[in-house]
């Protein structure tokens, strides 16, 4: 019998039959199978029982069976008390959170979001006694402190703080007077945790004074209560540090305690360290600008402070991102996962990330934000049904989790769960209702599904309540573009112009254009954009415009004359954006160069500029929808209607946005291609969204290429319709539109058919 | 022959050899396609869109590096798209047919399946960490977490499985556990 000369490849068989290969091996190996028949006669022998061990339940259920009668190898269970195996199971049977993940039908089972510790400590903000206003917050600065601390003794498993301040928030909403014991019950029951640390801080000013107690939360009794007062030469971190060691003492002598101070791995700066815990206060609330400027000022007290940088890095200040990446040995070892993963996130490598946010789980199994990091990564790389399952996990935790739930209606509404979007974007208002967001983000799913009044009215909402709420202006301005309200987005969009933001007023400018260009009007938004160009010109002299912005309303431009017809115009314009086009820019928009060139029938020049877009993308030109969008806009240029299809079909199947959608719904059309061009220029006029609002002549055409695409497949009532969409969009256009001149010789045969 | 062998001979005009070429990319492609996709209609489609691909250009193409690799990446990106339209967001269609549920697994236990349960049974019987690896893949846990967990590098993770397998497919034929 033939041999396959290459053993490595058999070897990776069967991790590949059960789909546990990486994308380059997987490759790798699927490129030998095609060329060796000896390897793929072993994969074909052995195909349905890799299929069965890959897909039937009934093979899942016996391994799980056979992997729980091992039960020593369970290293969840193996270490703890009966006692506390007990309790877990209770509290597992209580909770009967059994997920399933599609498609692949994993069970998530609760000990895989937490197994829980045989000694699990909540530390609760400790009590301003000290009478003075001021120290409030010390009381929280000492629980985070003493929480980092205790996370670093052996055998300890401590309630993250971001849980601990959730509970706070959820008692503090209850009016009743509160027990030492009704205090301790409910950070137990409501943390999982059976030990409970409350304290007191009598003086600050005249020395450090402040005493703690230790409560089991079973019995409920304090079983040590100590009263630290600062020695001569001791600061905050040096008292929480030998708390730390007196606390770890108690658990168990042989608790291995850190040698290194608190301070080492945070700030030897109290003051920093007050500002760090302020800035998580308001993180939590999502006050995302006052926690910028809490953690800025951290970082202005301690330059080393990692973890202030990776807050600030996360509220997207990026010019710190190599402070953190410098300084993120300074911090404990669960914080550096935080880092890790948010540094691998920044280089692309989300399952990687998404490992050390699962590390960091294990040890934090009650924080929401790690579950909804990880939510968002899964999002991220497009498996939904992950993100799904954790951020459904975090609103477990906390179910007026706002973050979780704007999230999840968006995920809702792509996976076409419409009322559920509805319904979890509406619990985020009844959560919230005095906030912009949960409104923007209802305008904007109703937006997708074609609800252009609904979406109207709930951006009017955002904005009653923050008028400053500029995405939502802007997108008030679409709504009211696609549904012929000009006026409405004209005025929208002229607010945008006289803002003091260096970005917003040129975006105005820009948006400006759309009215005109939706109604035919070529030479009108052309004299606009050329007042623009001056405008920012201008502002570009004395820096306050980014170059990007010239990029856009050049951009603007070349669109608006490749509209009427000036195709050379177009391409010049395009060239002159290309001069502020950053290194970092490989495209630079070289895909609508090659469309423009070709419909003006240069075939030969579009070529080489494909070419040489495809030589400067690389390896990554494959998997450029940009350049599949130019190679099957010259495809089509030249006639060649399947190849344009079929590039078109690639660049959407890469991105699916409106001006692939039109374009390849055009294809379609020539290549004669009806059913799929008619489900695809349905699909075009359903999307609502910014790229559709700034091809605003292409919008209105989309009725126009509907209409053709119903006409040849005889549905004359709905060709007349779209026909007289789009000859009312356009009663103003320029002369000599040839697709208004063909509207209405069809629309008249139409109606002598009939 | 080799598939690039058999490509040179149907470019250069071999109606045999492109037959004989276009049944070894069916039957490759369709295994391909079934392990990644779900539906089995869906996979076939795929498949046959991706051979109409090739034979609609592989005669105009001058190949400077193998058609091999070639053809695989048409199914590659015919796949790539599959996916995307699954899941991009544009795929709303209200009351859209595309929307299909395929069922993972029928009801009904054939007589492989039976066989392979007793032979993992056997199997895990005197091998455990098969068993432990097996159940962590079925959790969702990355092929880096497992060997984390399992203490043991990506490669010897490979070859326990491959192990395995052998013992399986040994079992599968003779009924009995080597």
């Amino acid at each position: 019998m033939d041999s396959c000369s290459d053993a490595h490849y058999r070897e990776l068989l069967a991790a590949y039959e059960l789909g546990m290969l990486d994308d380059v091996r997987l490759r790798d190996l699927e490129l030998h199978l095609l060329e060796c028949d000896v390897c793929f006669a072993e994969a074909e022998r052995f195909r349905e029982a890799a299929r069965l061990l890959r897909k039937s339940p009934r093979i899942r259920e016996m391994v799980s069976d056979t992997y729980r009668e091992s039960g020593p190898q369970q290293p969840a269970t193996s270490s703890r008390s009966v006692r506390r195996l007990v309790t877990t199971w209770l509290a597992a049977a209580a909770a009967l959170l059994i997920l399933v993940l599609r498609p692949w039908h994993i069970e998530i089972h609760p000990s895989d979001f937490a197994s829980a510790a045989e000694t699990r400590v909540a530390v609760k903000p400790f009590w301003n006694s000290t009478g003075q206003a001021n120290q409030d917050l010390t009381g929280r600065v000492i629980a985070s402190l003493l929480s980092a601390d205790l996370s670093r003794v052996s055998g300890l498993q401590v309630v993250s703080t971001q849980r601990v301040h959730d509970v706070g928030a959820n008692l503090a909403r209850e009016s009743r007077e509160w027990t030492h014991n009704d205090i301790v019950a409910s950070y137990a029951r409501l943390t999982d945790a059976n030990w409970v640390i409350t304290g007191d801080i009598l003086s600050v000013d005249s020395g450090l004074v402040l005493t703690f107690e230790l409560s089991d939360a079973a019995s409920q009794s304090v079983v040590a209560a100590e009263t630290i007062t600062a020695q001569r030469g001791e600061d905050m971190f040096a008292v929480v540090d030998r708390m730390t060691a007196q606390i770890g003492r108690h658990f168990r002598k042989s608790s291995v305690i850190p040698d290194r101070s608190v301070a080492d791995v945070t700030t030897h700066s109290f003051e920093a360290y007050r500002n760090y815990v302020a800035g998580l206060d308001n993180y939590y609330k999502l006050y995302w600008s006052e926690a910028l400027e809490y953690f800025n000022r951290a970082v202005e007290l301690d330059s080393t402070f990692a973890m202030a940088y990776y807050y600030l890095v996360r509220l997207g200040q990026r010019d710190v991102y190599d402070a953190m990446v410098r300084y993120a040995d300074n911090v404990s070892s669960p914080e550096q996962h935080r880092i890790r993963s948010l540094i691998l996130v920044r280089e692309g490598n989300r399952s990687a990330a998404i490992e050390e946010l699962r590390i960091l789980l294990e040890k934090y199994p009650d924080d929401k934000e790690i579950l909804h990091q990880i939510a968002s990564n899964f999002y991220a790389v497009e498996q939904l049904d992950s993100a799904e399952v954790y951020w459904n996990e975090s609103l477990r935790l906390d179910s007026y989790y706002k973050t979780a739930l704007n999230h999840l209606a968006y995920l809702y509404a792509r996976t076409d769960r419409y009322d559920q979007a509805i319904v979890a974007i509406n619990r985020y208002i009844d959560i919230a209702p005095n906030e912009a967001n949960p409104y923007d983000t209802r305008a904007e799913i109703y937006s997708w599904y074609g609800r252009l009044d609904d979406a109207a009215a709930s951006y009017r909402q955002a904005l009653a309540i923050k008028p400053d709420f500029y995405s939502s202006l802007a997108y008030l301005g679409y709504m009211s573009l696609f549904a012929g309200d000009y006026v409405t987005a004209d005025s929208c969009f002229d607010v945008l112009t006289t803002l003091d933001s260096d970005v917003l007023r040129p975006a105005g400018r820009l948006y400006q254009s759309y009215s005109p260009l939706h109604r035919g009007q070529y030479a009108l938004a052309l004299r606009g954009i050329d007042s623009a160009v001056v405008a920012n010109k201008a502002e570009l002299a004395i820096d306050r415009l980014r170059p990007l912005d010239m990029v856009y309303i050049y951009v603007q431009r070349a669109y608006a004359l490749h509209e009427a017809g000036a195709f050379d115009s177009a391409v010049a314009s395009l060239e002159l954006a290309a001069q502020y086009c950053g290194k970092r820019s490989i495209v630079c928009y070289r895909q609508m160069m090659v469309q423009y060139l070709a419909d003006g029938g240069h075939m030969d020049r579009a070529a080489v500029v494909l070419e040489q877009l495809r030589a400067d993308l690389g390896d990554k030109a494959e998997q450029s929808p940009a350049y599949w969008y130019a190679a099957g806009c010259l495809a089509l240029a030249r006639g060649n209607h399947q190849q344009a299809v079929d590039d078109l079909e690639t660049s959407w199947s890469l991105a699916a946005d409106f001006k692939v959608s039109y374009m390849l719904g055009r294809a379609y059309l020539t290549a004669g291609r009806l059913s799929r061009a008619v489900r695809q220029w349905e699909r075009t006029a359903r999307i609502y969204d910014s790229p559709r609002a700034s091809m605003a002549s292409w919008s209105a055409k989309t009725h126009y290429f509907l209409g053709r695409v119903y006409e040849e497949s005889r549905w004359y009532d709905r060709a007349a319709e779209q026909y007289e969409q789009f000859l009312e969009i356009f009663r103003g256009a320029d002369d000599g539109i040839s697709e208004v001149d063909d509207a209405r010789a069809r629309l008249d045969r139409i109606r002598r058919r009939s | 022959m080799t598939i690039n062998t058999l490509h040179r001979a149907a470019q250069n005009g071999d109606s045999n050899a492109e037959g004989a070429l276009f049944a070894l990319l069916s039957a490759r492609f369709r295994y391909f396609a079934e392990h990644k996709i779900e539906s089995r209609d869906d996979a076939e489609e795929i498949v046959q869109e991706a051979l109409k691909t090739i034979l609609d250009k592989y005669r105009d193409i001058e190949f400077t590096t193998s058609f091999a690799a070639w053809a695989y990446k048409v199914l590659d990106n015919k796949i790539l798209a599959y996916f995307r339209r699954s899941t991009v967001q544009r795929e709303r269609m209200k009351g859209s047919t595309d929307a299909d549920e395929t069922p993972v697994m029928t009801v009904e236990e054939t007589a492989l399946e039976r066989q392979l349960l007793e032979c993992l049974r056997k199997l895990h019987a005197a091998n455990r960490r098969h068993a432990r690896v097996l159940n962590l893949h079925y959790l969702g846990f990355t092929v880096e977490e497992i060997c984390r967990r399992v203490d043991v590098t990506r490669n010897n993770l490979y070859s326990l499985l491959h192990r395995a397998r052998a013992r399986l497919a040994d079992c599968l034929e003779t009924g009995d556990m080597s």
